[in-house]
C-alpha cells in the first residue's frame, strides 16, 4: 500500500476511529461488537456518498480531525452534527448531511467543534482500503482490534482509501436535517435484572434526572444522580453476557450505560436496557447533558424501531442534488446552530 | 404488563425445575436479546454443562432469526432479529428445545484437551509484581517473597509453594466461558480436591504481562494481552491470542481457546518457556491440542461421587486456613 494514497491526518481530533455497523458473531469469544455509536448517522453519511450501509467510515468523537486529501479526488459527507470546513482555497463551509467533492491537496476540518452531539460520521465514497478483522472494519480501541491498526487516528497517519478518483457530478444533500428529539426521554425495557432493585429504586430511576458525567467513552457512559438501591439480593451476580444499551448498577448505585465497545460479560445487575431505536440518541448525549428514562414494553420498542426504519427510508428518499458550488456563509451556519441551541435549552 | 409483578417485569416465562433440570428463566434483555438463566445465582459446573447442551440444541434447530448465542457460566444471551422473530415465539421454541437437551448426566460434550506449558513465578510476572510493591502497595499481604504463590498456599492451607504447583497441575481446568476480553478463558478445576481459591488484589494491579496465569475466587484465567488485573498470579504460559496470526494455531481464529476446552498445565522452566514462546511466534511450535475427545458428564459425575469425602476434608482445611489468612 502506497503511503501517499489516502487521507492524511494533520490533527486527529479527540478520538477518531474507523467504524462500520459492528463485529457480530464473536461475542462468545469475548470480542466486543464495537461499531458506530450512532448507526443511524453512519448509515445516512454512507447513503449520501452512495456507499452500502455497512461501509466503514470515520467516527468523530467530541471534536473532529483535520485531514488532507492525498488521492486525485474524493467525495465525503458528514452526518450527525458539525460542519466541514475546507481550509485551502477555495475555502468553503459545508454543512453536515451534504456531500462535497475534494481534490488532492485540499485540507479540511470535519466536525471540529461538535456542539449538539458527541459523535458524527465522515463517510468517504468507496470507503477505506483496510483489511477486516473477524469480519468487520470496526475499531475496538480497548481490545486494539480492527480499523486502522486497532487504534484511533494519530497525526501523520495516512488512512488508505479504496477509491483514488471520483466522478464530478451534482452533490447530494438531505433537504432537512433529521429532527432534533434530544429533549425527549430515553426509552428502556426493564431488566434483565430489575428484580435486584427495591421498588423505590425503580421508581427513582423513572422519575429522577441523571447527568452524563465526563466518564464517557466508547465503552460506556457513567451517569450521576439519585442513588439506586439494590434489594437484599445485593449487587454481585454470576457474570453473564451483556448487550449494548444495558444499564448496569454497581454498588455505588450510580448507573452506567454500556455502549458499543463494552466488554462481553459483566457481574453487576442491569436495571433496564435501552431500546435499540434509542441507543443512537443516548450515544449522541454529551457530558453535562441530562437524561430521563421512560419504560416501554418490548412490543412498543419493536414498533418504535420499525417506525424508525421507515423514517430513515423516507429520509433516504428525500436526498436531492444540490449546487456543487454552493458556498454556505459562515454566519448563516452559525446562526442555524445558535437557533437550535436555543430550542434545546428551552426544553 | 398486566399480570406481571412490577419489580420483575423482565421475566417473560419460566420452566419449573423438573428432575435433574434446574428452573429455567427467560428474561428480556432489551428488544433484541433474550437472557436465559438456569437455576439459582450460583456457579455449578453441572449447570454450565447444560448450557452447552442447550447451545448445541439451538444450533441444530437452525432457528430462523437467531443471530448469535453467547453462552456464559449459567446463562445464555440470545441475539435475535426482532423484525423476523417474535420473542414470545422464540421463548416457545426454547422451551420446546429443553426437552431435546439430554439430562445432564447423559450429556456428551465435544471438548478439546489442550496442554499448555507454564513457568511458575516466571521473570515477567515477577517483574510486574515487584512494580506493584514499589509503586502501588508496599504492604500487600498477598505478596510473599516477591510473588503470589506462597500466599495462595497460606490461604488454602497448603504446606508449600511446591504443593500449590502440584495442585494446579493435578487437575484439568474446564473453560466454562470466554469473556471480559477477547479470548480470555474463565476456567474451573474439574477435580475439586485441588480447587484452590484466592481473593483478588486490592487495589488492582496496574500491570500484568500477556500470557500471565492467575486465580480470582475459584476461577483461573489467562491474560490474552498485557493489561491491569486483579488475579493472584501463578506464572506465565504461551500466547492465547494473536491478531497477527504468527502461528498455525491462530490461522482460522486469532483466539486459541473455546468454551468447553479442558486445559492441562505442564510445568517448564522460565528459560524453556522463553524458547517455546519464540517458537510460537516463528510459527514452528505446534500447540498440543487433542480435538477428538468427548467429555462424558456421566463418568465425570461418578468420579465426583467417588472423591466426595476427600473433597469435604480439603474444603474443611481450606476454610480454616482462609479464616486466619490476611486478605488484601
Amino acid at each position: 500500500m502506497s503511503a501517499t494514497c489516502g487521507l492524511k491526518v494533520i490533527s486527529p481530533g479527540f478520538q477518531t476511529t474507523v467504524q462500520d455497523l459492528g463485529r457480530f458473531g464473536y461475542q462468545a469469544f469475548g470480542v466486543p461488537v464495537s461499531g458506530a455509536l450512532d448507526h443511524l448517522s453512519l448509515r445516512i453519511a454512507n447513503r449520501l456518498v452512495g456507499n452500502p450501509p455497512n461501509t466503514a467510515a470515520l467516527e468523530i468523537f467530541l471534536y473532529g480531525p483535520t485531514l488532507e486529501v492525498q488521492v486525485k479526488s474524493t467525495r465525503v459527507a458528514l452526518a450527525g452534527g458539525g460542519v466541514l470546513e475546507v481550509t485551502t482555497a477555495p475555502r468553503r463551509l459545508v454543512s453536515s448531511y451534504q456531500t462535497v467533492y475534494l481534490r488532492r491537496g485540499d485540507v479540511f476540518r470535519a466536525g471540529a467543534s461538535l456542539r449538539r452531539s458527541s459523535c458524527a460520521y465522515l463517510a468517504i465514497q468507496g470507503g477505506v482500503a483496510l483489511e477486516p478483522v473477524l469480519g468487520s472494519l470496526s475499531t475496538s480501541v480497548r481490545a486494539k482490534i480492527g480499523g486502522f491498526r486497532g487504534r484511533s487516528l494519530r497525526a501523520g497517519d495516512v488512512l488508505p482509501l479504496a477509491v483514488y478518483e471520483v466522478e464530478q457530478r451534482a452533490e447530494w444533500a438531505l433537504p432537512a436535517v433529521p429532527k432534533d428529539d434530544s429533549y425527549q426521554p430515553i426509552r428502556v425495557v426493564l431488566g434483565p435484572q430489575d428484580d435486584y432493585f427495591t421498588t423505590q429504586a425503580i421508581e427513582t430511576f423513572f422519575t429522577a434526572e441523571y447527568t452524563v458525567t465526563e466518564e464517557f467513552d466508547r465503552m460506556g457512559m457513567r451517569l450521576a444522580g439519585p442513588k439506586l438501591e439494590h434489594n437484599n439480593k445485593g449487587y454481585d451476580i454470576v457474570s453473564d453476557a451483556i448487550t449494548t444499551g444495558a444499564i448496569q448498577v454497581p454498588g455505588s448505585g450510580q448507573p452506567i450505560i454500556l455502549l458499543a465497545d463494552h466488554q462481553t460479560t459483566g457481574g453487576y445487575p442491569k436495571i433496564a436496557t435501552i431500546i435499540s431505536a434509542d441507543i443512537p440518541r443516548v450515544a449522541r448525549k454529551r457530558p453535562g447533558d441530562k437524561i430521563k428514562f421512560m419504560p416501554v414494553s418490548v412490543e412498543e420498542a419493536e414498533q418504535i424501531r420499525r417506525d424508525q426504519e421507515a423514517e430513515l427510508e423516507k429520509l433516504f428518499e428525500s436526498i436531492r442534488t444540490t449546487d456543487p458550488n454552493r458556498i454556505t456563509e459562515p454566519e448563516e451556519l452559525y446562526s442555524l446552530n445558535l437557533i437550535s441551541g436555543v430550542v434545546n435549552a428551552a426544553d | 404488563m398486566k399480570g406481571r409483578e412490577h419489580t420483575n417485569r423482565a421475566v417473560i416465562d419460566r420452566l419449573p425445575k423438573s428432575g435433574e433440570r434446574p428452573e429455567v428463566i427467560y428474561r428480556y434483555a432489551g428488544d433484541r436479546f433474550i437472557l436465559l438463566e438456569y437455576g439459582d445465582m450460583v456457579l455449578d459446573l453441572r449447570t454450565n454443562f447444560r448450557i452447552f447442551g442447550l447451545n448445541d440444541a439451538i444450533k441444530k434447530a437452525r432457528i430462523d432469526g437467531v443471530i448469535e448465542t453467547v453462552p456464559a457460566l449459567r446463562s445464555m444471551l440470545i441475539h435475535y432479529d426482532s423484525l423476523k422473530l417474535e420473542p414470545a415465539h422464540l421463548v416457545d421454541i426454547l422451551k420446546q428445545l429443553e426437552s431435546d437437551v439430554p439430562p445432564v448426566e447423559s450429556l456428551i460434550i465435544h471438548s478439546r484437551r489442550i496442554e499448555l506449558p507454564i513457568a511458575f513465578e516466571d521473570r515477567y510476572t515477577r517483574a510486574d509484581i515487584e512494580r506493584y510493591v514499589k509503586y502501588t502497595r508496599q504492604d500487600a499481604p498477598n505478596i510473599i517473597n516477591g510473588h503470589n504463590i506462597e500466599y495462595i498456599a497460606l490461604y488454602n492451607g497448603l504446606s508449600s509453594k511446591q504443593q500449590v504447583i502440584d495442585y494446579i497441575c493435578s487437575t484439568q481446568w474446564w473453560n466454562a466461558c470466554i469473556g471480559f476480553w477477547p479470548g480470555l478463558p474463565f476456567m474451573f478445576p474439574l477435580d475439586p480436591r485441588y480447587a484452590i481459591v484466592a481473593p483478588k488484589y486490592n487495589p488492582t494491579r496496574p500491570w500484568t504481562p500477556e500470557g500471565a496465569v492467575g486465580i480470582g475466587g475459584p476461577c483461573v484465567a489467562i491474560y490474552p494481552v498485557a493489561s491491569p488485573g486483579g488475579y493472584q498470579l501463578f506464572g506465565r504460559t504461551l500466547p492465547i491470542f494473536d491478531l497477527q496470526q504468527r502461528n498455525p494455531a491462530f490461522k482460522d481464529n486469532p483466539i486459541l481457546l473455546r468454551a468447553t476446552d479442558r486445559v492441562e498445565w505442564q510445568p517448564v522452566s522460565d528459560d524453556k518457556l522463553e524458547v517455546l514462546r519464540a517458537k510460537v511466534f516463528d510459527g514452528s511450535y505446534r500447540y498440543k491440542i487433542v480435538s477428538y475427545e468427548a467429555f462424558h458428564v456421566k463418568s465425570y459425575l461418578k468420579f465426583l461421587d467417588s472423591i466426595k469425602d476427600e473433597v469435604a476434608e480439603f474444603q474443611r482445611k481450606q476454610a480454616d486456613a482462609a479464616k486466619s489468612a490476611p486478605v488484601p
